[in-house]
């Protein structure tokens, strides 16, 4: 498996200013706001090259989901009551909303999935599409990974993590196919690494098992390298110039997920140097 | 890149299923699920519900057996069907430590978020809020059954639990893990009961799924768990399996949010991809059940399909008996499957005797005996999901 494409919102405290311009009228009305980042990222993997075979699959990974929909139904249903509440927020709370709404827009006809594997959906998202991929179920698998905080993500952030990080809003979208070339391989067992790249951790007892685990090695912790942390915020901070092989972690309730990156394809992008893990927390 | 053909690809080895589990309107337990499936009985319930108004107008299918103490209605289905589906595989405790659970839901910890919301406004709901998200009941499970393998969360509509089953199924089938436990839950809501009621999509009588004069669906909970296990797996370790899983098909419409694509094109593809995994020709399968919701657009796209691909192949729906329960759905319709095929019974679509069936296919009406090889369950959802699963008997994977 190879990851060929990549983009990303890094860090992004407000919604982007354009749509893309193959979200139209209709759909620009529609979309919740994790759709319409997830969108500008899309867009970006879009111009890296060919459009995508209509048979690719779609994964979205988002803890929160579209959870702006949700309460603004639930507040109808305080406001106007159960009957009265406006269909609308309630079509696009359903957690595979996003997903749905890129798969129609680009007429993607493969398998379109949804995950919520909180801080682990990161890898989550890339074991499920090695599996697609592996059993030949489309030719590429558009894979999206992101969160936007509401006030209540913000404030169950805060009182877990006691203030590691700065809270941030970032989607990370890369495109995976079978086989060799351009672009990393992706593998889910074991590797060796040059480089450790963890998601960070808002729970300090987490902190401890990935900075154990990176001991000795060069490190990068994705939410101090962006300046601001969500729960799969590993893979927007992939260094992706990066020639060296990467370990990917991720955490959540003391349970780690790992993967791995294998090298640039010879000839591909150049490198660019990485920060150690001596980046200061909460910048 | 030329694209997939599912007539191009290999067919995949059976798998065995050697646990099943469930708690649902009819009851807690297999034998509670049995009974009702074998009755096609009605699992509706017409009258007021605590903290569910529109209960009050709205006919569902509520879980009434007593539950355990956890944090969340959705997380304490999920472990009565998963700890009965382990007990079922005969998995102790002590045997688990490599068992992957993979779980589809939609609604996680809304129920007790909501109702926090609606009782003390939005400031009252953070500690709801930490237990919302639906990758808690798969944290939980691990946890409380000592699961020691991979978690994962599937939250696509209605299809969560088949796309839990399809991950569980390629865990085993590349060798990742040799058992992996696939579970859907979701208990109901008033933001699922009010949000299909603003789309005008709940039958006020009841739905009567897969006949004419139907007119909507009807909402329930439950929770459903399966023990997917490689075939060797499972002989070396003396387990005997209930039935086994052929094979499985997803696509997308990319037509409508909420609505089927009405050509029902790549609910096709669904079906004919599932068929290529499991190397079967359409005649092999003996009885379908359907996603048959009870709503015009679903049930009249889907048994266009599959009178198209089938012909008038056995079919039900058993939305009636346990109501739409959203994500543990297809969990609770492929566990349907596993029992018809143990019994070699076709189980009734509920609602169905009285009605006009819908035209090119054979709604079952009652239940009946038959010898049954393949049963196929499909499932259609919000996202412009289709989901497919196959499943034969035990002896497929001996």
């Amino acid at each position: 498996m190879r990851m060929s494409r990549f983009a990303s919102s890094r860090v992004a405290p407000a919604l982007p200013g354009e749509w893309p311009a193959w979200v139209t009228g209709g759909h620009r009305r529609r979309q919740d706001p994790l759709t319409r980042l997830a969108c500008s990222v899309v867009a970006e993997i879009l111009q890296q090259g060919d459009p995508l075979p209509d048979q690719s699959a779609i994964v979205v990974s988002t803890s929160y989901g579209s959870v702006d929909s949700t309460w603004r139904f639930v507040s109808g249903i305080a406001e106007f009551g159960d009957a009265g509440a406006s269909p609308t927020p309630f079509t696009t709370s359903v957690h595979n909303s996003c997903a749905g709404a890129i798969g129609e827009i680009l007429g993607l006809h493969g398998p379109a999935v949804t995950l919520s594997q909180g801080c682990t959906g990161g890898i989550a998202a890339l074991r499920w599409a090695t599996l697609m991929l592996e059993a030949e179920r489309a030719p590429a698998v558009l894979l999206v990974v992101g969160d936007r905080h509401t006030p209540w993500s913000r404030d169950m952030v805060r009182s877990l993590s006691d203030g590691h990080w700065s809270i941030a809003d970032g989607v990370a979208a890369a495109l995976i196919e079978p086989g060799e070339g351009p672009g990393r391989e992706l593998r889910l067992e074991r590797h060796a690494a040059n480089l450790v790249a963890d998601g960070g951790a808002i729970m300090p007892a987490d902190d401890l098992v990935l900075a154990a685990a990176a001991a000795g090695s060069r490190r990068l912790i994705a939410p101090a390298d962006l300046g601001g942390w969500w729960p799969c915020c590993l893979l927007a901070a992939l260094p992706w110039h990066y020639q060296g092989a990467i370990q990917l972690r991720e955490i959540e309730a003391g349970v780690c997920s790992e993967a791995w990156l294998g090298p640039l394809a010879d000839g591909q992008l150049p490198p660019t140097p990485v920060d150690s893990g001596a980046a200061p927390r909460g910048a | 890149m030329p694209l997939v053909r599912s007539t191009s690809r290999r067919s995949s080895r059976p798998l065995a299923i050697t646990g099943l589990g469930c708690i649902a309107a009819p009851g807690k337990g297999l034998d509670a699920q049995l009974a009702a499936l074998s009755a096609g009985s009605c699992g509706l319930l017409l009258h007021q519900i605590a903290g569910l108004p529109l209960a009050a107008k709205l006919p569902v299918a509520r879980v009434t057996a007593a539950l355990p103490r956890l944090p969340g209605r959705t997380m304490a289905l999920a472990w009565l069907a998963a700890n009965e589906a382990l007990e079922h595989a005969r998995l102790p405790p002590d045997a688990r430590g490599d068992i992957a659970v993979i779980v589809g839901s939609c609604t996680g910890g809304m129920p007790e978020s909501e109702q926090a919301f609606l009782t003390h406004g939005s400031a009252s709901i953070e500690p709801c809020y930490r237990r919302q998200h639906p990758h808690r009941v798969a944290q939980a499970m691990a946890r409380l059954l000592h699961l020691g393998g991979i978690q994962n969360t599937h939250t696509l509509a209605c299809a969560s639990a088949a796309a839990a089953i399809i991950e569980a199924a390629e865990l085993v089938r590349t060798g990742r893990h040799p058992v992996v436990i696939a579970i859907g839950s979701d208990a109901l809501t008033r933001v699922t009961m009010a949000g299909f009621n603003s789309l005008q999509l709940v039958d006020p009588l009841g739905c009567r799924p897969l006949v004419l004069e139907r007119s909507g669906m009807s909402l329930g909970e439950a929770a459903a768990a399966l023990i997917i296990e490689d075939p060797e797996h499972a002989r070396r370790r003396g387990a005997t399996p209930v039935a086994s899983l052929l094979g499985w098909g997803l696509s997308a419409d990319a037509y409508h949010l909420t609505s089927p694509d009405p050509s029902g094109t790549f609910l096709r593809r669904a079906i004919t991809d599932c068929l290529a995994d499991a190397g079967l020709e359409p005649g092999a399968v003996g009885y379908v059940n359907a996603h048959g919701t009870g709503t015009r657009d679903n049930d009249q796209c889907e048994s266009t399909v599959l009178s198209e691909l089938f012909g008038a192949v056995p079919t039900a729906s058993s939305k009636r008996t346990f109501g739409h329960s959203m994500g543990a759905a297809a969990a609770v319709e492929a566990l349907a499957c596993c029992l018809a095929l143990r019994e070699q019974c076709l189980w009734p679509s509920a609602g169905a005797a009285g009605g006009t069936p819908l035209p090119g296919i054979d709604v079952v009406a009652k239940a009946r005996h038959a010898r049954l090889d393949v049963a196929f369950s499909t499932t259609l959802a919000f996202g412009g999901i289709n989901a497919c699963l196959a499943f034969g008997g035990a002896e497929r994977c001996a």
